[in-house]
């Protein structure tokens, strides 16, 4: 049901307001600094002026990709975590008996937490991205303004609102959906780790990447792991090209990350792990 | 309670049973609780009222039949969650939730919830909705907790160790709100403890789990019929025995004897007759095994 659905989503960001905290967070520390730097960028002024286009754009465009990477690093690293306490904590503080009091069902719940990852989490880092961006953009446009400098080739370079589409598809197709076995199998550990959810999360996983290195001297199963986001190549989508932002963003593009074999096995295996999920929270008992 | 009750059980289960391993915490009941009573589930530490329940309230699988309002609990634990509202045995309130966002959810979620009826309850407590729930006291959390039982029109209600922790005046003001919502509505209610004086005067009916098994299950007026207890005079102790107490105990140097479907006027000619406490029969019961584990 539709309204137990929002309703579970929005008791996961009650409980979780470190959700959007910690990377507003973060982008508040990356503000700050951005702001140290652009003091600077009148004096840079004429040497930046002097290069040619290509560097002239990878010294303008950089501090904006920097804070793209950070945010989207972050929006991993707080969904892993998230994942992990998702289905532990509420056994741990036993609020799971109160939850299950009420007619709510367990695949609602559990879905509910799977689309935090998913869905809410790369939205929150997207918006905050491009709102730290804007700002960005306005505060070197008024240091530049105020030092009788034309501030106008900034917004050429940074491509600030295109990009942010690219951003949005990057984040929700790729982080979100593309990484959703691995929140389903975080998830699933959540639900059945009597304790240290983390380790059993990590462990084995990472157990099966060593022995295989050790023993054939090959990362197939490390490269499995992101074969959603790169297509089954194995390599890192920025490495793979050498466009500007917006190409890297939009790679794998839709057409291709639909036709992908690893998508669909993907989204197979996180719905297996969903389903084991809802099973284990079935009969849960408190931790 | 007045008007006429459906005559479907509320609970009905047919060898009832749950382990854990090789252990057996509930081990294969009989069970039938008819809508409109106050059901005391007794027992010690490990008698297996919690398993039973968590089975009642499909939290747990089991083996056996069980049938809540007619419905599986462990396949149709969403849907029978309308009808019945239940506080597990330790406060499950989410610290961090704030009073107002736990109203909120469950009026958004629950189809049978009165959030005026959850707040006119909370206006009796110095309870305020802005707060959260890990700035409350043990009392208060349970005060809010049941505020929000309270409000939801169950026909079941579910109370597994209500007054755990409590003090004396959260206790009295649960039983007390308990009864007094009792009477207003028609539901059925089930309360599981291990401290017997205190739901005496509450229930209608006793179900005393020993080691997974029902040792008695009477109603209150039964109790009353059925049972005598005889502080017996010092020279006619071989008489009374020869009527094959079912539970003997000394006190202040007389011997006090318990028995079953004795008649009255038989057990006058020994002594001092009075109804025994349900505590007394509970220890008669289960508390040394006389007669523990033994079905009736």
């Amino acid at each position: 049901m539709i309204r137990h659905f929002i309703w579970a989503l929005r008791r996961e960001l009650w409980e979780n307001r470190w959700l959007w905290l910690a990377p507003s967070a973060i982008a508040a520390a990356l503000m700050v600094g951005f702001i140290a730097y652009a003091f600077r960028l009148p004096g840079t002024m004429a040497a930046l002026l002097a290069l040619d286009a290509v560097h002239l754009h990878r010294a303008v465009a950089e501090p904006y990709e920097v804070v793209t990477g950070v945010m989207m690093g972050i929006g991993l690293l707080i969904a892993v975590i998230y994942c992990v306490d998702a289905l532990y904590g509420e056994r741990r503080d036993r609020s799971v008996l109160l939850w299950k009091s009420l007619p709510v069902s367990d695949l609602e719940t559990v879905l509910a937490k799977l689309c935090i990852p998913v869905l809410v989490l790369p939205l929150i880092c997207w918006a905050l991205t491009v709102g730290l961006q804007l700002i960005m953009l306005a505060v070197s446009s008024a240091i530049l303004a105020a030092n009788g400098s034309s501030p106008a080739f900034l917004g050429a370079e940074t491509r600030i609102l295109p990009n942010a589409v690219g951003l949005l598809y990057h984040l929700v197709a790729l982080h979100g959906i593309g990484f959703s076995p691995i929140y389903g199998w975080l998830l699933f550990v959540s639900a059945w780790a009597p304790r240290a959810p983390l380790a059993w999360a990590i462990l084995p996983p990472a157990a099966v990447g060593v022995i295989e290195r050790v023993a054939f001297g090959t990362n197939r199963f490390a490269e499995l792991l992101i074969a959603p986001i790169t297509g089954g190549g194995g390599t890192a989508p920025q490495a793979a090209r050498g466009g500007g932002l917006m190409e890297e963003l939009m790679s794998p593009s839709p057409g291709q990350l639909l036709i992908t074999p690893a998508l669909w096995i993907g989204l197979v295996i996180a719905a297996m792990f969903v389903f084991g999920a809802t099973r284990l929270r079935r009969a849960a008992q408190p931790a | 309670m007045t008007g006429v009750r459906d005559e479907t059980p509320v609970i009905e289960a047919r060898g009832l049973r749950k382990t854990f391993g090789d252990t057996v915490a509930v081990d294969g009941i009989d069970l039938r609780i008819d809508a409109g009573r106050i059901v005391g589930l007794i027992g010690p530490n490990g008698a297996g009222k919690t398993t039973a329940l968590n089975a009642i309230l499909g939290l747990t699988p089991y083996e056996g039949e069980l049938r809540v309002l007619g419905r599986d609990p462990w396949r149709e634990r969403d849907t029978l969650m309308r009808d019945v509202a239940f506080i597990a045995d330790i406060a499950v309130l989410p610290r961090w939730i704030r009073v107002a966002q736990l109203l909120d959810y469950v009026a958004a979620v629950h189809p049978r919830f009165d959030r005026a009826r959850a707040e006119h309850f909370l206006e009796r407590t110095t309870i305020k909705p802005g707060v959260k729930v890990k700035t409350l006291s043990k009392g208060m959390i349970a005060q809010l907790h049941l505020a929000i039982v309270m409000a939801i029109d169950a026909r079941l209600l579910v109370l597994d160790e209500p007054t755990l922790g409590l003090d004396i005046i959260y206790r009295k003001q649960l039983f007390d709100t308990l009864l007094e919502d009792y009477y207003e509505r028609e539901r059925t209610i089930v309360l599981a403890t291990h401290n017997v004086d205190e739901i005496e005067h509450v229930v209608t009916d006793v179900i005393f789990l020993d080691r997974g098994r029902i040792a008695l299950r009477a109603t209150m007026d039964e109790v009353e019929s059925r049972y005598r207890e005889v502080r017996v005079h010092p020279s006619l102790e071989s008489a009374a025995r020869e009527l094959v107490p079912i539970h003997e105990r000394e006190s202040l140097g007389q011997r006090i004897m318990l028995f079953e479907n004795v008649d009255a006027e038989r057990l006058a000619a020994l002594g001092e007759v009075r109804r025994p406490s349900v505590a007394d029969l509970f220890i008669a019961r289960v508390g040394d095994g006389a007669g523990g584990g033994s079905q009736r």
